[in-house]
This record gives C-alpha cells, structure tokens and sequence, in this order.
C-alpha cells in the first residue's frame, strides 16, 4: 500500500515538471547545436495629434487683430517622412475672403488674412507645415493669423465661417 | 509770576497752531478747493480766473482697447488621426473620438465621418464635452475591404446658452478596412 502510494505521488511530481516545458509562447529552447535564439520585440504607435484653431474673430472696426494662433501641439505622432499640412477655406471666398451679410445674401464684406507679415490671398491656402521630425517637440509648429476687414459702406450683421483643413502625407 | 509764565504758554501754543494750521491748508489747498492759490501774476490769491474749475472726472482713464482690436486669446483643441482602421461588414466599430480637456469649460464638439470623394456621410455624433469621448459608433453602411480617403468634420459650439457655432475642421484620415 505504501509503495503505491509513493509511486503514485512520485508520478505526480514528474508530470508537474513537465508542466513548465510545456508552457505554449512561454519560452523557446535553445537546443544544441544552436546556440542562439529569437525573440519578438513589438510597438504599434498609433499616428494621433491634435490642432488648436482660432475659434473666431470679431471685427468691431478695421483695426487688425492680431494674435490668432494656428498650431500642432505637442506630443504629435506621424509617420517617419510625411508631413502634416494645415490649410484655411471659406465657402465665401471669391478673389478675396469675404464676411456675408447676414440679412442679404448678394451684400459682401471683405477681410484679409495675414500668416505673420505674409497674405494669405487664395483660398485653400497652406499656412501651416510640419515634418514628422519636428512633430513631437513642438517646436516651431504655429503660425500667427492676422485678420483685417475693409471699411464698410452698407451696414450689416456680416459674418463668415472658416475651415483648416488637416492632412498628413 | 505764574500767571505770566501761564499766559506765554498759551499764546506760544496758540500760534503754533495758527502757523500750523496756515501751513496744512496751503499745501492741501488744490486739493481741498480744486485751484491753484496763485494767480498768473504770480500773486497768492489774485483772484484772476485761470481757466475752467471743473475737478477730474472720476471714469476717466487710460484708453482701453476692443476685444476685437486686442489680441484674441485661446483656441479650440481638435484631435486628428492619419489612420483609422475598421472591420469589413460591420456597421459597429470601435473608435475614439474624444474632445480634449483643453475645450473645458469653452467647447463642444460634434464629429461627422465622411468619404473623400463623394461626401457621403457614414457617422455624424451629438455634443462631446471636454474631458470625454465617444467609443462606439454604428455607420450607416458596411463597407467593403479597403482603404478609404476620409474626412472627420469637426465643428465646435460654445458652451454658451445659444451653443454657437464656430470655426471647424476638417481632419483627413485614411479609413483603413480590414478582413477579420
């Protein structure tokens, strides 16, 4: 009785040291004559930023307004060799950005847009680029937009509506 | 004796307050009656009128510029993806289409899911506030395996009573469709 018993247990041990070897993805052997190994070493990172836009601009006269700041923050992630772009649009735009009349449609205001001392004369026009090295940090990732209107000869409730559109190629 | 001494105190404090007295009203003298004590001949109390008495206005001072005229301040946070990857045959997918903590107390933002080319619109969202996100999305239709040129509108609102519109974005994306 006590030998079976011992044997049994002693077979009990065996199979529970062969458990570990047998561990799926646990480890890999390295059995001679090899005398290396390999070993997967994996990181996704996810192409992910974010943008800060002006929320608006509110004309009370035609003095400039300055201060409106485009730009990539920090911490952005995007493939090694691409670029991210950043472009403005208006729906209102023809030959110049132009503010609506609100209260009639055929009545236009128009505005400029500065990009730092530079027009921004087309619409659809670039005014911020950033490369996949500079991304990250920060640095350099803004672009100043100044607003102007023209002096207005009709009154009116004028007002127009920006896009920036964000693309990485 | 006494009383002498008594009586040249008196009259030496007595003009001291009268020297005193002189002197404080001559040095607060503009301030307390609004004019200067003398006149342009140079003459203390000439009597001569030098112009309007008026006191400064209280509201008055220094000029301050419209909001529009100063520099505007803030921004609106808009995330972006270069790539979102989907499964084929499915109307219910993952995602994340957060509002960052930036916008808090500023932004809403709602995300509209479009095809480049055509404009056909697969997912348009409610208000997101700042801080969250929204995680699972149903498309109005499947799409096949592929990879897609897309567009996620992002338009903000402020978080004021009439939730107006403001400036958006449009974040190009490749809609990455992938067999399971």
């Amino acid at each position: 009785m006590k030998k079976a018993i011992s044997l049994t247990l002693a077979l009990v041990l065996l199979c529970a040291l062969a458990v570990p070897a047998m561990a799926a993805g646990a480890n890999t052997a390295i059995s001679s004559p090899a005398t290396s190994g390999v070993m997967d070493i994996t990181f996704d990172v996810a192409s992910t930023y974010e943008v800060s836009i002006p929320d608006d601009v509110a004309f009370s006269d035609t003095t400039e307004v300055t201060g409106n700041i485009v730009s990539l923050n920090s911490g952005a992630l995007i493939d090694f060799g691409e670029t991210l772009t950043v472009t403005i649009s208006s729906l209102n735009f023809e030959t110049t950005y132009r503010m609506k009349d609100n209260d009639n449609a055929s009545n236009y205001l128009s505005y400029t847009i500065k990009k730092g001392d530079t027009a921004v004369s087309t619409n659809n026009a670039e005014i911020l680029s950033v490369a996949a090295a500079d991304a990250y940090a920060g640095s350099s990732n803004s672009a100043e937009l100044k607003f102007q209107a023209a002096q207005p000869t009709i009154s009116g409730d004028y007002a127009d509506i920006l896009t920036f559109t964000v693309a990485v190629a | 004796m006494e009383k002498h001494t008594r009586r040249t105190i008196i009259t030496t404090v007595v003009i001291c307050l009268f020297l005193f007295g002189g002197a404080l009203v001559a040095t607060n003298y503009e301030k307390w009656f609004g004019a200067s004590p003398v006149g342009p001949s140079g003459r203390i109390g000439s009597g001569e009128s030098t112009g309007t008495t008026l006191p400064i206005d209280p509201d008055a001072g220094e000029y301050v510029t419209t909001q529009s005229a100063q520099e505007s301040n803030g921004g609106i946070s808009i995330p972006g993806w270069a790539k979102i990857s989907i499964p084929a045959g499915e109307k219910d997918i993952s995602v994340d289409f957060p509002n960052p903590e930036k916008n808090a107390g500023k932004y809403y933002l709602s995300f509209e899911l479009r095809l480049k080319d055509s404009g056909e619109v697969l997912y348009k969202s409610g208000l997101v506030p700042p801080g969250q996100t929204i995680q699972k999305i149903s498309l109005s239709r499947t799409l096949n395996e592929g990879t897609y040129k897309a567009v996620i509108h992002v338009q903000p609102y402020k978080m004021d009573e009439n939730r107006t519109s403001t400036n958006n974005a449009d974040m190009e994306t490749d809609l990455v469709v992938y067999r399971k």
